[in-house]
């Protein structure tokens, strides 16, 4: 699948933190950028998360908004609990009256202080103006991190 | 920020009326001179607006003069609510739960410093475990991790890590109560267990500083406080709960979101998700929020042991010969019940503080003994260039239940501040001016530049002349940590 996506991070919501806008032509473009953008905020060199295996994560929440905060959230939690940088590799989200879920395959890359140079850390990802929305083929989110 | 519609209550306070728009239950009281307020950004006369529409806010929303936009309250945003009738909000308190700084002071003087002022930054730098990945001091099972979510920086204490004076001269006791770690996730604990003990990214810091005999402003207070010498030198903390008030915050957030139409509850922005009080999932929040309160105390009691052991090891001799002792240690992310005067009469409030401090006057219960003629010590972190102030509680602080600023607030978003400063520059020319600096980060330490911030000074003259507190002293940096 063609994950092609950009991002921007954009002035005038906060000055504390960090709000993000995501663009893509799929919704599952949106989900790769939403972690890819993720990384390149909290890494000096975003490839230099090398991945060295596999993870899942498998989610399902009421909407599409939901489920992108619940996937970001993932990808923060692991970095404190496991120790642990995700790049996504496959993305599918399906969405429907009874809600929104995604499947990823990620690479992760274990946090090395030596390999890794960090810009900032992610605290979390906020409900602060979360949106995901589709005009026409395109589609675009609003995500604000707090730092 | 446009001033227009917005009235000039005093020199320093600003109120956007209830009519601003429709819903808000009380007005907005922005505190700032004319310049500060105007600096603001726009996001923030937003974001005061929404916290006046939280069901149970007594008399205003209050944004603090260090103000500057967050997400769901402005960082510096106030709020007292009722509980008996009114709603709890992790959007009020913020993801890092009891984000707060402690200000210790010794009885070395800059000229004893100076000669090893690089090896004992350097030496903090390696043993106090700072940015991403940092591994924690101590690594909790779950059993402990409970009894550490209770016992908060008493933990601590009993296990060597530190003094019971400590715990005296921190907000609580170190140790809030109504902790309730049955309310906490397996996943918070998971995310927590390894960043016990350590400082953290962002805006933290561990910051080694002098007082200058022209900065002591009131020689009386600072006495009292231990303020007491030209050159004397002090080490300020700055850090919180970590992953595990991120995760506690997160959890709560979406589990609120989820129950708020079955409360007939609806927010302007879904960052400020709330819960009644008095209802279960207000009360499993508080029980969680205090569990982090008290995980953020335990991490700064821990970091401080720590920095007592560095330079008892540099120096030669113990932290007791040193002088080493903790001033005050204050919480800026909270929700607390507490006490007010409302309207003639005194009530039981849960403040919301995100990105403020307590700051109470000597004879409230809750203040040390000890400062009970100076009022509470007040610890305002600043940039690593300019400085920090330590100010006291004062009276007149009522109207704004006990509150005053905790920071400089920042002018410049991290963006901003990252195009126009490059890390390696920034501390090659805090070295020229004596200020050595550590970081994990040079791209952090480019979003913390001086020039990102307020000027701190206007800030503590806007929070004296608003009447949140009183200027106590100024404390210059000389060494630096930054995560």
């Amino acid at each position: 699948m063609d994950y092609t996506y950009s991002f921007e991070i954009i002035e005038g919501i906060t000055r504390a933190d960090i709000a993000l806008s995501i663009r893509g032509q799929a919704i599952e473009s949106i989900f790769f950028g939403a972690a890819k953008a993720l990384l390149a905020v909290m890494l000096e060199d975003p490839e230099s998360a090398v991945p060295v295996e596999e993870r899942a994560i498998n989610l399902e929440r009421e909407n599409e908004e939901l489920l992108l905060f619940s996937f970001l959230d993932e990808l923060i939690f692991l970095k404190d609990a496991e120790n642990l940088l995700l790049v996504p590799r496959d993305i599918s989200v399906e969405t429907g009256a009874n809600g929104a879920a995604l499947r990823c395959v990620a690479g992760a890359d274990v946090i090395d202080r030596e390999r890794h140079r960090f810009n900032v850390d992610v605290k979390a990802v906020t409900m602060h103006r979360l949106e995901i929305r589709r005009v026409g083929e395109l589609w675009s989110a609003l995500v604000v991190l707090d730092v | 920020m446009n001033l227009d519609g917005m009235r000039r209550i005093s020199d320093c306070v600003y109120e956007i009326g209830m009519k601003h728009r429709k819903g808000m239950r009380v007005p907005a009281r922005i505190f700032g001179s004319e310049e500060l307020v105007r600096g603001m950004d726009d996001a923030v006369f937003e974001q005061i607006a929404n916290v006046c529409f939280l069901p149970g806010i007594q008399k205003y929303a209050l944004c603090m003069p260090d103000g500057h936009s967050g997400y769901g309250f402005p960082i510096g945003g106030v709020a007292a609510i009722d509980p008996s009738d009114g709603v709890i909000s992790p959007g009020g308190i913020g993801f890092d739960i009891n984000c707060g700084i402690r200000l210790v002071a010794t009885g070395l003087h800059i000229d004893e410093v100076r000669p090893h002022l690089k090896s004992l930054v350097n030496r903090l730098f390696q043993r106090v475990p700072a940015g991403v990945g940092g591994e924690g001091m101590v690594r909790l099972n779950r059993s402990s991790f409970d009894e550490a979510m209770v016992k908060g920086a008493r933990w601590a204490v009993d296990h060597g890590y530190g003094e019971r004076e400590d715990l005296e001269m921190t907000e609580d006791g170190g140790c809030i109560a109504d902790a309730d770690p049955s309310r906490v996730s397996a996943r918070a604990y998971e995310r927590g267990k390894n960043q016990v003990g350590t400082l953290g990214s962002g805006n933290h810091f561990l910051e080694i500083q002098v007082a200058k005999k022209e900065n002591i402003f009131d020689t009386r207070i600072a006495g009292e406080f231990g303020i007491v010498e030209d050159g004397q030198v002090f080490v300020m903390i700055h850090s919180g709960s970590r992953g595990f008030g991120h995760q506690v915050a997160t959890e709560y957030l979406q589990r609120f979101l989820k129950m708020m139409p079955k409360y007939g509850l609806s927010m302007p922005d879904r960052e400020l998700a709330c819960a009644p009080f008095d209802s279960a999932e207000g009360r499993d929040y508080f029980g969680a929020m205090n569990c982090a309160i008290n995980i953020a105390f335990l991490n700064r009691q821990l970091i401080m042991h720590r920095v007592r052991e560095v330079f008892s090891e540099i120096f030669g001799q113990s932290p007791a010969r040193l002088g080493m002792r903790l001033i005050y240690d204050v919480c800026h992310n909270t929700a607390k019940l507490e006490r007010h005067e409302i309207d003639g009469s005194f009530r039981e409030l849960l403040v919301h503080r995100k990105g403020a401090t307590r700051a109470f006057p000597g004879d409230m219960k809750g203040v040390p003994g000890k400062y009970s003629g100076a009022g509470q010590p007040v610890i305002i972190g600043g940039s690593m260039e300019i400085g920090s102030y330590v100010l006291a509680g004062i009276r007149e602080a009522r109207e704004a239940f006990y509150t005053t600023a905790h920071g400089s607030g920042r002018v410049m978003s991290r963006t901003q501040a990252r195009r126009l400063f490059r890390g390696n520059a920034l501390r090659s020319g805090l070295e020229e001016r004596g200020i050595y600096i550590q970081t994990a980060s040079l791209p952090g330490l480019a979003e913390e530049a001086g020039a990102a911030y307020k000027d701190i000074d206007e800030v503590v003259r806007a929070t004296e002349c608003a009447g949140l507190s009183k200027i106590v002293a100024k404390l210059l940096p000389v060494g630096n940590i930054k995560g």
